[in-house]
Parts: C-alpha cells; sequence; structure tokens
C-alpha cells in the first residue's frame, strides 16, 4: 500500500543520508597521503578557505590538479565555495557564528566590511603581502588598499581587477551604415543616434534601440558621471574638500540631454525596467545599436564573445567601444572601479604561523611565473599536450581544468593582472595587444572616487536609501515624468537626509588619517 | 467504561488518560523548543546596534532608537499605505477568486477536464518571479504585446509598466496568475470532506446549483475559509518580496514600496541586522495583533473563532 | 447544515436548464483560466527549444525558427545536474515523510479536546507563525547542534510549517465527534483512533499537506546556500540557479564560457529549460495527489 511503500522508501533514504553524513569526505590529517610520496620535512599545512564561486561544479578535492597543486604548496586545501549570489549572507552569519574558517572573502561591497575592519576581525596584512607575496603585490594598484585601510594598516589582500574595465559600445556595422565616424563627443554621439533612428539601422520593421539604456540608470549613468565629475555615486576632491558628484548643478544638463534624447526617441523606452539579461536578449536581436558593457572583453574578443555565435561579433556585426566622451565644457573622464573584487582577510584569531605563511603561499602561486603556468595548462600530458607545431593545447581534460581555473575565485587574489581579463600565455597576442589598446587609451581619463576608505557611520546607514532616491529623481526625470527643475528638490533632500552629514563625518574622518 | 468517563475526572486520571497524545505531542514540542524558541532571542537584535562579529552579548544596547527612527522616517507612512493596500486586494480579490475556483473545479463533472484544468492551474507557481517580471515585461512593455495589439487598432499605446495607479492591479493580477491555483490545493482538499448526500438533500429542496453551493458547500468549508484568512491577515504587512522588488522601477515606487523591499534595502544590503530586524519586528507585532483580534471577532460574531 | 428550502423552489424541468446553464458557465471560466495560465507556460516550453537566433515576444511568432536542445544539453551535461537532481528527490521524499509525520501527531495533540495545557501549547504555536529570531540565530542553532553542513539543516529546522499545523488541526477538528467517542466506547486509545480513523479520513488534507511540504523541499535554495559547506551537496536549485548565472555571461565570469556554451544558448533560454526540468516531477506530484480530493472520498465511513 502506498504509504507502507513510502515508509520504506524513506527509511532506505534515511539510512543513506545518515551514511553519508558519517563518513566526512576526505580526511585532513596528514597521515593519510600516500606513502608513495617523497618524504617532505614538514607535513601539509590544512587550509580552509571560504570564497564565492559562480559556476555549478567546483573543483574535486580528488582530481589530479588539485592533488598537484597541494603537493606543489604543501597544503593540504578545503575550499568552502559558496554560490556568489547570496555570499555577502552568508558570510555574514558565518562571522556571527565566531568560527571562521583560515581565510575567507570579504566583497568590496559589503557594507560590513569597514564595521568589521574596525571592530578588530581581521588580522594586518601589510607585512605579509611585501615580504611573502612579491609576484603578487606587483601590480596591485594602490588605490585597491583604500577600502581595507585603518590606522595605518592593510588588512585584507586586495583580488586586483583593472580600475576600468567597462565602456559604451556601439555596433560597427551600423556605424557605417549611417556613414557617420567614430564620436569623440556627446554631442557627436547624438547625432549618431539620431541617425541611427531615422535611417533604421536594425532593419526595416524592426524594432531599434539607438541607446540601449537598462535599469538603475544602466547606461545613461555613464553620460551622467561624465558631466558629474566623477561616478555620480561618489565624491571628488576640490579645493581640499569633499564634494559629492550626484548634486553637481551640471548633472542637470547631463539629465537635460538625457531627456531630449528620451523625448527624441533614441533611449529605449522601458529602459528603467530592463535588466542585465532583457538588454543582452536586445543585442542579440540586433536591436540594440549603442550599448554599455562592465567588462569590455564580453564584446572585444571573437573567441570568448558571448555574441559570437549570433551574428554579432563576426566581421560586421561587432560591438567596439567608443572612445572616453567629452562634455560641451571638454571634460573628458570615465569613473573608476575600486580596483579590486574583494579583498581575502584572515581572521586575527588566527595564530598559527605556518598557517599564515601557507596563505600567503597559495595567494601568491599564482602569480609567479610557475604558477601562471600551471592555471593556464595544468599538469603536462593531462591538460595539455605538445601539438605537431610544438605549440601547447589543451586536452578534453584540460578545457574542463581551465574552465574552473579561469575563475578569479579559484585562484583566490588572482594573478596581478598585466592585461586586465588576457592570460598572456594563451591568448592571441593581437587580442591582447586590442584589449591593452582600449585600457591604455581609457585608464589616463580614470577619476577615483575620493570617499573609498574613508568611515562614516551614517553612510552605512542611509547611503543605500540615498542612492536609491538618486536614481528614482534621475529615471523620473529623464523620462519626463516630472520636471527638470526636481532636480533642485533632490538635491535639497539629499543634503538634509543624511548626504551632508556623510560628507561632514567622512572629512572628519579623513583629517584623522593624517 | 461508560461509568468511569462520567465521573469527574481526578488531576492523576486525566494526565493517565491523556498519555499517549502527550507522547505524540513529544516529537513536536521538542521542534519548537528547540528550532522555534532557540533562536527566539535573535529578537533582541531590534533593540541593539547589532553585528554579527560582536554578537549578541558584544553589540550595543540602544534600547528603543531603532523604532523611534523607524516611525520618524517620512517613507514609514507610505510604506504602511502601499503595503495595507496592496494586502487588501490580496484578501479582497485574491482569496476570494481562489475560493471561487477550488469551487467551480470541485463541481465540474467531467473527470478528465477536472484533473487537466487543475493540473494546468497549478503550474505557474513554479514559474520563477524573475520569468514573470520578464514575460510581464514581454506583454506590457512599451514595445509588448498589449501595445502592438493597441497600435494596430489605432489606439494610444498605454505605458502599463510606469503607471502608478496601474501597478496594484498589475501586481494582483500577476499574483493571480502565479499563486490562485496553488492556493485552491488546501479548499479543494476541503470540499472533498464535504458529505455529497447534503447536495441530494438540497437538489429536492428545489435549490438551484448556485443556491446549493452558496447554501451548502460554502457554510461546509466555512472553518477551513475562515482559519486561512485569519492565518492571512497575520501575513498582512507581508507582501511577496520577490515579486514587489523585481517589479518595482524609479515610477511607481510612490506606491510600489513596501515594508519587505525597504527592510531588504536597508536591512540586508546595508548590514543594518538591527534595522532590519525592527521592521520584522514591528511586522510581527501588527500580525500578531490582527490574528488575535480577528480571532476575538470571530468568536464574538461565529461563537467560535480559530482558537 | 442543510437548511430547508422552500417549497416554492425550482421546477424539475427548470432545474436542469439551471444546471445546464451552471454547467456551461462553469466550464467557460475554467477553460478561460486554464488557457490563461497556459500560454505563458507553453511560451516558456517552447522558448527552452529555441535557439538563441530566434528568442522572440510573445508577439510576434511563439513557435521560434531555429529548434536546438544545447539548452538542454548546457544543463544536463553539467556533473552537478543529476547529482543535485537526486539530491533534491531524496530530501524531498525523506522531508516530506518527516514533516508529516510531525504535522499530523501534533496537529491530533492539539485538536485533542480537553486536552491540559492545550491551549498553552497551541499560543506558543501560533506566537512562531508570526515572530522568528531570524536568519542568524537560527544558523547558530543549527550550527550548536552540529548539523552545520549536513543535509539535516535543510530538514529538521522546517520540520513543521506553523501555518500548516494550525490548518491541518483545522481540519481534523472538523471530523465528527460521533466517530470519536464511538471508537472510545469500543475502546480504543488515542493512538488507535488517530491511526484507524483521524488519519484515512483527513487524506484530502494529508494530499494537500504533503504537496506544500513536498515542493518547499524541492524548491529550496536559501536555506542550502546558508547550511551546506560542500559544494557536491548542492541541491536542484542552488545547480540551476549557478547555471542560469554562468550562462548569462556578463560577468567577470565571461571567460570561462565553452566554445559549446557561446554558439547558440541565450540567457533566458537556460532559464526556460530550468523552469521546465523544475516543473517535470512537480507534474508527477500533483496528479498523485489529486486523487485525494475527490469528493466524498472519505464520507463513507461515518455512515458505516
Amino acid at each position: 500500500m502506498q504509504k507502507g511503500l513510502r515508509y520504506m522508501v524513506a527509511v532506505v533514504l534515511l539510512l543513506g543520508l545518515v551514511a553519508s553524513a558519517g563518513c566526512s569526505g576526505k580526511s585532513t590529517t596528514p597521515a593519510d597521503k600516500p606513502a608513495a610520496e617523497p618524504a617532505k620535512q614538514e607535513a601539509p599545512v590544512p587550509l580552509r578557505i571560504m570564497v564565492d564561486w559562480w559556476q555549478a561544479t567546483t573543483f574535486e578535492e580528488d582530481s589530479p590538479y588539485w592533488k598537484e597543486l597541494e603537493k606543489r604548496l604543501n597544503i593540504d586545501l578545503k575550499v568552502e565555495w559558496t554560490p556568489g549570489n547570496e555570499y555577502d549572507t552568508k558570510l555574514a552569519t558565518v562571522v556571527a557564528s565566531g568560527q571562521f574558517p583560515d581565510s575567507f572573502l570579504v566583497n568590496g561591497g559589503d557594507p560590513n566590511l569597514a564595521a568589521w575592519m574596525q571592530q578588530g576581525a581581521f588580522m594586518p596584512v601589510g607585512d605579509l603581502i611585501k615580504q611573502k607575496m612579491p609576484d603578487l603585490s606587483k601590480n596591485i594598484n594602490d588605490i585597491a588598499f583604500k577600502a581595507v585601510t585603518y590606522k595605518g594598516k592593510i588588512h585584507g589582500i586586495p583580488r586586483p581587477r583593472a580600475v576600468i574595465r567597462g565602456g559604451m559600445v556601439v555596433r560597427e556595422d551600423y556605424l557605417k551604415k549611417v556613414n557617420l565616424p567614430m564620436p569623440t563627443t556627446y554631442e557627436e554621439l547624438g547625432k549618431v543616434l539620431m541617425a541611427f533612428k531615422n535611417q533604421k539601422v536594425c532593419g526595416e520593421g524592426k524594432k531599434c534601440y539607438p541607446f540601449l539604456a537598462g535599469e538603475r540608470l544602466g547606461g545613461v549613468g555613464l553620460v551622467i558621471d561624465s558631466y558629474a565629475g566623477g561616478a555620480a555615486v561618489a565624491w571628488r576632491e576640490e579645493n581640499g574638500a569633499l564634494v559629492y558628484n550626484g548634486i553637481n548643478p551640471k548633472v542637470k544638463d547631463a539629465l537635460s540631454l538625457l531627456r531630449q534624447w528620451y523625448t527624441d526617441g533614441l533611449i529605449a523606452k522601458d529602459f528603467p525596467v530592463l535588466k542585465g539579461p532583457d538588454q543582452q536578449q536586445i543585442v542579440v536581436n540586433g536591436e540594440g545599436a549603442t550599448w554599455y558593457v562592465d567588462y569590455i572583453q564580453t564584446v572585444t574578443d571573437e573567441r570568448y564573445n558571448m555574441f559570437a555565435g549570433y551574428g554579432v561579433g563576426k566581421a560586421g556585426g561587432r560591438l567596439v567601444p567608443t572612445p572616453v566622451l567629452k562634455t560641451p565644457d571638454g571634460k573628458q573622464l570615465i569613473a573608476a572601479a575600486s580596483g579590486t573584487n574583494g579583498y581575502m582577510v584572515i581572521p586575527s584569531t588566527l595564530k598559527d604561523q605556518k598557517k599564515i605563511d601557507a596563505l600567503a603561499r597559495l595567494f601568491n602561486y599564482w602569480s609567479t611565473p610557475e604558477g601562471y603556468e600551471f592555471w593556464t595548462w595544468g599538469i603536462p600530458g593531462v591538460h595539455s599536450t605538445k601539438g605537431a607545431d610544438g605549440k601547447l593545447q589543451l586536452t578534453e581534460e584540460g578545457k574542463k581544468m581551465q574552465l574552473a581555473t579561469n575563475q578569479g575565485s579559484f585562484r583566490l587574489t588572482d594573478v596581478a593582472p598585466d592585461v586586465p581579463y588576457t592570460n598572456r600565455l594563451i591568448d592571441p597576442p593581437d587580442m591582447i595587444k586590442m584589449l591593452k589598446g582600449y585600457y591604455d587609451g581609457v585608464n589616463p581619463h580614470a577619476v577615483f572616487d575620493a570617499s573609498l576608505g574613508l568611515i562614516s557611520k551614517t553612510k552605512q546607514q542611509k547611503f543605500t536609501e540615498l542612492q536609491n532616491m538618486q536614481i528614482d529623481y534621475f529615471t523620473r526625470i529623464i523620462t519626463g515624468q516630472v520636471d527638470l527643475a526636481a532636480f533642485d528638490e533632490f538635491v535639497q533632500k539629499w543634503k538634509s537626509q543624511g548626504g551632508d552629514q556623510i560628507t561632514k563625518e567622512m572629512e572628519e574622518y579623513k583629517k584623522t588619517l593624517k | 467504561m461508560a461509568a468511569a468517563v462520567a465521573q469527574p475526572p481526578k488531576r492523576q486520571n486525566r494526565f493517565r488518560q491523556y498519555w499517549i497524545v502527550y507522547a505524540m505531542l513529544i516529537p513536536g514540542a521538542l521542534y519548537y523548543l528547540i528550532f522555534r524558541y532557540g533562536p527566539m532571542w535573535g529578537l533582541v537584535i531590534a533593540f541593539q546596534d547589532y553585528s554579527p562579529f560582536l554578537g549578541i552579548f558584544g553589540s550595543e544596547w540602544v534600547g528603543f532608537d531603532n523604532f523611534r527612527r523607524f516611525f520618524s522616517e517620512p517613507a514609514f507612512w507610505i510604506l504602511l499605505r502601499n503595503t495595507l493596500v496592496i494586502s487588501a486586494y490580496n484578501l479582497l480579490i485574491f482569496f476570494p477568486f481562489t475560493i471561487l475556483l477550488a469551487v467551480l473545479l470541485s463541481e465540474v463533472r467531467n473527470e478528465k477536464f477536472r484533473r487537466t484544468v487543475q493540473t494546468v492551474v497549478y503550474l505557474p507557481h513554479f514559474v520563477s518571479w524573475v520569468v514573470v517580471a520578464a514575460l510581464t515585461l514581454m506583454l506590457f512593455g512599451s514595445d509588448g504585446f498589449m501595445n502592438s495589439a493597441l497600435r494596430s487598432l489605432g489606439a494610444d499605446p498605454v505605458n502599463f509598466l510606469f503607471n502608478p495607479d496601474i501597478f496594484r492591479g498589475m501586481i494582483t493580477g500577476q499574483a493571480i496568475w502565479k499563486e490562485a491555483g496553488w492556493g485552491t490545493i488546501i479548499f479543494l482538499a476541503a470540499l472533498a470532506g464535504v458529505d455529497p448526500t447534503l447536495y441530494e438533500a438540497a437538489r429536492v429542496d428545489g435549490a438551484s446549483r448556485w443556491r446549493q453551493i452558496w447554501h451548502v458547500t460554502l457554510p461546509c468549508i466555512r472553518s477551513t475559509i475562515l482559519v486561512l484568512f485569519v492565518l492571512r491577515l497575520g501575513t498582512v504587512l507581508d507582501v511577496g518580496f520577490e515579486q514587489i522588488y523585481l517589479m518595482q522601477n524609479p515610477m511607481v515606487n510612490t506606491v510600489g514600496d513596501v515594508f519587505e523591499t525597504y527592510s531588504y534595502r536597508l536591512g540586508i544590503q546595508s548590514g543594518q541586522f538591527s534595522y532590519a530586524a525592527t521592521v520584522g519586528l514591528f511586522k510581527s507585532v501588527v500580525g500578531f495583533l490582527m490574528v488575535y483580534g480577528s480571532n476575538l471577532i470571530a468568536k464574538k460574531v461565529d461563537g467560535e473563532g480559530i482558537f | 447544515m442543510a437548511r430547508g428550502f422552500s417549497r416554492g423552489g425550482m421546477s424539475v424541468v427548470s432545474r436542469d436548464r439551471d444546471s445546464r446553464i451552471f454547467n456551461l458557465v462553469a466550464y467557460l471560466i475554467l477553460t478561460a483560466v486554464g488557457l490563461l495560465a497556459l500560454y505563458p507556460l507553453v511560451y516558456v516550453a517552447l522558448m527552452s527549444f529555441a535557439d538563441s537566433s530566434s528568442i522572440s515576444n510573445l508577439t510576434t511568432n511563439l513557435i521560434p525558427e531555429k529548434w536546438t536542445l544545447s539548452n538542454y544539453q548546457y544543463l544536463l551535461v553539467s556533473r552537478a545536474f543529476p547529482r543535485s537532481f537526486i539530491i533534491s528527490t531524496g530530501l524531498m521524499v525523506v522531508g516530506t515523510t518527516i514533516n508529516l509525520a510531525l504535522t499530523s501527531l501534533t496537529g491530533y495533540a492539539l485538536a485533542r479536546r480537553g486536552l491540559p495545557g492545550q491551549k498553552i501549547f497551541l499560543s506558543m504555536v501560533i506566537f512562531t507563525l508570526l515572530f522568528n529570531g531570524g536568519m542568524i540565530p537560527s544558523f547558530l542553532v543549527v550550527k550548536g547542534l552540529g548539523l552545520y553542513g549536513s543535509w539535516w539543516a535543510l530538514i529538521l529546522p522546517g520540520a513543521i510549517s506553523s501555518f500548516n499545523l494550525i490548518v491541518m488541526r483545522n481540519f481534523f477538528l472538523s471530523l465528527p465527534l460521533e466517530l470519536d467517542e464511538a471508537a472510545r466506547i469500543d475502546g480504543a486509545n488515542d493512538w488507535t483512533i488517530f491511526r484507524r480513523i483521524v488519519l484515512p479520513l483527513s487524506t484530502p488534507s494529508l494530499a494537500a499537506f504533503s504537496i506544500f511540504y513536498a515542493v518547499g523541499h524541492w524548491n529550496s535554495y536559501f536555506s542550502a546556500i546558508l547550511y551546506l559547506t560542500d559544494a557536491t551537496k548542492w541541491p536542484l536549485q542552488v545547480v540551476l540557479r549557478q547555471l542560469i548565472l554562468m550562462g548569462m555571461g556578463t560577468g567577470e565570469a565571461n571567460r570561462e564560457l565553452d566554445a559549446f556554451l557561446t554558439t547558440n544558448i541565450a540567457p533566458a533560454s537556460i532559464r526556460m529549460a530550468a523552469i521546465v526540468v523544475t516543473i517535470i516531477p512537480m507534474l508527477i506530484i500533483y496528479p498523485i495527489g489529486q486523487r485525494y480530493f475527490t469528493k466524498g472520498l472519505t464520507l463513507g465511513s461515518i455512515k458505516g
């Protein structure tokens, strides 16, 4: 009878679960290492690390690759891979439990980063980086340390990234169709967009969005930033004082321009509700002519181009980056990111020097020549072989390996990027050259957030809401739901509802740094 | 046996009488003790400036400061209004619709038809809200299905997604599509317990189908309807987070921002656990009052509440 | 319960006609509702087979121009997928069994008239309906019990839903008292009554709650992320979400896409395929439960 069957199955599964819970995976005692291993002076150091992960499968800890890694570094490595989307929340619970892994990631945007740092949760690692992670530290931009510096000490190891990684891109073939050169100013861009619309570049009868913007001011934010003097949600320094970019009167000009474009039908009408995948699909359908991407290599490289198979990306349908566009009064800038994708921290409760050294070894490894080769080519013979032309190639096994090792999370602190997001051993030289050209072109115009590393209590409490209010106001102004004059209303509210307080607190904190 | 029952039971006898029931209660009691009341001290977080690193004992005590801040926010009344209105739509539109649907389903004679429709209407429950939002965009966006149809009919396009007046209706409509079928399940279970002979009696008395439903079906599932209604009142401030979060946009935030989304932004996203706990506690207290209050009313009006 | 009707009710003829009109209306409404529910689902299913070049709106063409199985291949080829599917199935079966057992036992105790202390316990249950300690304290309890990292952390903390418990109690209360009394006179104790009378008579509600609990386990996502440390233990929804994110490819993770992946998979259709994959087991569960929703199924026993 059904119920009886169900109970039986349940019991069987129960036993199975109990059994599997009983067997605790890998043992971490060195005694389990096979006796055939060459004798080491010391036993492998057990390490436990928690990082974010964005794929469905992780590295099996009994794979040859992993074992080789452990052997080379003399560690016994266990990683808690946590789905990246919920990382911050899970981290908060782990921290609350008081039982920390030996090292873990803290996202740059984690709202608790400053507070935990001030409360002494993280060990100072400045010396550790300088002395024991030489290869990694070579290319870490100084700015990356700002958010984890407190009382003169550095409390986290940055996962270094490009300072500028995205930008505006435009359909090369559409540009050709309207016979206009690549725009260099916003005025020229406006002309290009108008031409796109009037000449129906996407095709007769097809939907066309000359400027594909997205939710939370995606895309149009770039324009606003240029006028604002930096990221609209960041501060700049003017005559020694901190000034918030979002309340810059020049922003009104940007909003006015965007309003005009919106009314002229140059900006996607539904942009406030277009999410990432929606925008992607529009681009794939060929309906988007200008777009903003977070990572420029998404569209620049044929091989990694996510649009490669869609006809976009092949010759003709390519998206090419625009230069940093100039505002009418000659300003040419692009907001820079923090230069990191989070920080690996070591809890201050960790006292075992062996473990600390092992962590340093591990984090530095990928930047060393040997480590660089290892994450690219894996174990010779298993993951890569020499082809007929004498050049190295990945095997099937190797391809799978690279799928995982390519993730910054796997390489923990990641390699010091020479040309960001490229691999000098495996990527085609002309692709590297092109990307380098792009970064060289935009980096001189990078503008940094002057508030990086300045701690303010009110900021943690109120800034999210202020940002949302800003997005709300700007969006409604652009879509025409409210007048341009609403901008002044916004400035008033921003100042009185915490903005001025935040600026003040940050100024005071800054003084303590001197 | 009958004689023993007639005596007023002594205390000792009562426990003896009920020992089996107590034994049955033990697993559940343990569960509640450990997993529900074990963490209950967490309510205290609302009165602190909680930091996960410092823990409960290390975090500063701030008394009612968080509540003061919450109630003095200009947004508070807007949130209250939005949340209550959307809840009202839910209780007054969604809830009765679910009952109606369940009743209609149970009235249909054709087994195959009934099973098919039942299954079909319950499937949207498994479509994630993300996809529902994307589908809504496709249907109601500026270049979507509805507007294309309007255009081809010569009418002006309507901006469905940006119109604050339509927002609540849109939310309710979405919820009905996705969850009404799911909501019928409990009512179908209740309807299965209705004695068919009662219908016979009603038919003999000359009642039409509608009257049968009104006088037989509904009264029989009355206690189920009541208990579900009261319980729903308890979650009146808990309007569905994910759905609203996905549908929010600057144009409709004046009507679309609710407590849950507010708490998410200021609580989780800003790392302010205490503030999120404050909002949560507020909602819990209100819900609790609603549940107890409506139960009392039900007792007065009907003679018995749900507890 | 059936009130008296005035003898001046409808004649037989008009009653039949009324019945037919009612049926017509009912069928019409249900068909309309069914179609409305169905249309987007069909879209989801069709789009899950669409080559990325033919993702279209509901507006233009419903049928994709180019079909492909690569969306499903992408999901199924991943080692994690079949593993997580089995895990979720196991969690669902074991979890639902525990849920039903505990909820019905406790529900019976709470419905047992005259039980001393019942009101107190009931109040405590209702309290938990609305008040809970929060994510971090719950996490600490689970960790304190040594369940962190184990699948039991996904099953035990949610073993009873207060909402379901109260509704279940309500169902039990609506069972006729005469049965109870008759059985006791015959010498039955509570356990026997529970097993032989209450449970068999409650199959519709038990079926309903099984569905609720089962689907809850099937969809479990956040608690899996919170309480599991080993990625090989991830249940289905976590794996699906990761696969979808991977397929979006606009993040830093872009380089990870295999050549196979970049060709004809659109992020939207991966989502659709994921939904179809999630729904299929539910399509099996519901009809099983549905059988218990037939009217009057249980009432025969009262007469007997």
